[in-house]
């Protein structure tokens, strides 16, 4: 199976693209990236399921640290050490050891973190008992960050890092933006438009723009793995090409499409 | 128009095999080796796997992912079609136990080599040839992606069907691969086991 992917940038002032700018090409898609993407297809663990219901609650009794889930069916002393999934609600959702056989109809729960529990969901929260802690996976990093530079490496698969990454803002220096607008020209791609209309004026009146990366990352609500501040990350996709000399005004937009 | 080059090349190969369940030697003459066809289904799971579907807008401020499905049964059946992208179900899908599954978890995953992931399945004597059909002419099979359980760790896009809290139904005949192949018949009796490995190379 070929994946295919293609770049494009191009300057523009006051919506005006700036004649001669246009950057097409191909790009590489690094080591790094390959390695991401293997780790990312497959499941470490798969876990069995043994039986499940949409109607549990959180009932009262439970000690320190636990949750006491009601509403179940079929469960057995057996069920003691295997995993309870409570989720359906879109909110607090999570898979919980069962420390404790209550009832056929009732289990405690290990709650480490106290809160995660979708009690807000009583009596109609799915759940399903499983053997294990639900199917998991060692790679949960998604296209997230574009990070420009103004070096040049050559695009092959062993690039690293941007040859010189560019801060975007500074104060403190950040060398990553959020991928922009996302969209599907077909079912089987995924293209990105992103726009930087940052003046970029900590590197004086113009800045040679002549590299662009893509970086995977995940943020769990309270930090990224990536650090923004740090321009040496690792990049899953790669591409320079001739310098465009971005002045203050002007916004640099860079389209990057993936087609699998 | 924009011509696009081949930037990642990913690389299936697809082993079958008997194997002789007393000398775990395999069986003479049952190997089947070749290259397989992932699939439009695939390739649209691909696609939405690699990106989110929205930054910090979990409940928590975590990012949402469109999917959380990867590599997790594995199917065969007796039928046979041109191994093209279109394929969007195996032709004759048999029901690999007695409890009337059509898919069957992959056994392992690992990692061969850097930039390379190969799935395994060892299908038992009592697996596929079960009561009733002792003797199975296999000559297709399929490999599929889900997760479990959906309701807690799935996707936006990811749904439960069936009763496993899965986003396929194992006992439906039909579901969509993302990787098939298909190739001489074995023939599978409660003598043999058969063992089948995926291996992707990105």
């Amino acid at each position: 199976m070929r994946v295919e992917s293609n770049f494009h940038a191009w300057l523009s002032e006051d919506g005006v693209v700036v004649p001669g700018s246009h950057r097409h090409g191909h790009n590489v898609f690094t080591d790094f990236g390959r390695e991401w993407l293997r780790d990312l297809v497959s499941w470490t663990l798969r876990t069995t399921y043994v039986q499940g219901g949409a109607a549990a609650t959180v009932i009262a009794g439970a000690g320190a640290g636990e949750k006491r889930i009601g509403g179940l069916t079929g469960m057995t002393s057996a069920s003691e050490g295997r995993y309870l999934s409570l989720g359906g609600s879109g909110d607090n959702d999570g898979v919980f050891l069962i420390s404790s056989f209550i009832s056929v109809n009732s289990v405690d729960v290990v709650d480490a973190s106290p809160g995660t529990i979708p009690d807000a969901n009583n009596s109609s929260i799915v759940w399903a008992e499983l053997e294990g802690p639900g199917d998991t996976t060692a790679e949960q990093r998604r296209l997230r960050w574009i990070g420009l530079g103004t070096g040049s490496a050559l695009e092959i698969t062993s690039v690293d890092q941007l040859a010189s990454p560019l801060s975007i803002t500074t104060g403190p220096d950040v060398f990553f933006k959020v991928l922009g607008t996302r969209t599907e020209p077909v079912i089987t791609a995924t293209k990105y438009v992103t726009a930087f209309a940052e003046t970029f004026a900590h590197h004086g009146a113009s800045v040679d723009i002549s590299e662009a990366a893509i970086f995977a990352d995940v943020h769990d609500g309270t930090s990224a793995l990536l650090d923004t501040a740090v321009g040496t990350n690792a990049p899953v996709a790669y591409k320079t090409f001739a310098p465009l000399n971005k002045l203050q005004a002007q916004t640099f937009t860079a389209t990057w499409e993936f087609r699998f | 128009m924009l011509k696009f080059r081949e930037d990642i090349h990913i690389e299936s190969n697809f082993l079958a095999r008997l194997i002789d369940p007393k000398t775990r030697k395999e069986v003479p003459g049952s190997r089947r080796e070749a290259h397989n066809v992932f699939t439009d289904t695939g390739r649209d799971w691909l696609a939405h796997l690699v990106v989110w579907a929205g930054l910090n807008t979990g409940p928590s401020g975590e990012d949402v992912a469109y999917t959380q499905r990867r590599l997790r049964w594995m199917g065969v059946g007796t039928g046979t079609q041109a191994e093209v992208e279109g394929v969007t179900s195996l032709v004759t899908p048999v029901e690999v136990d007695e409890s009337g599954n059509y898919l069957s978890p992959i056994q392992t995953s690992d990692f061969p080599a850097t930039k390379q992931v190969r799935v395994y399945k060892e299908f038992s004597t009592a697996e596929i040839s079960i009561s009733g059909s002792p003797v199975v002419p296999v000559t297709e099979a399929g490999l599929f992606v889900d997760v479990i359980p959906v309701s807690a760790i799935g996707g936006s896009e990811d749904s439960a069907v069936g009763s496993e809290d899965s986003t396929l139904n194992r006992q439906v005949a039909a579901n969509a691969p993302v990787a098939y192949k298909m190739f001489d018949v074995i023939n599978k009796t409660q003598d043999f086991a058969l063992e089948i490995r995926w291996e992707f190379r990105f």
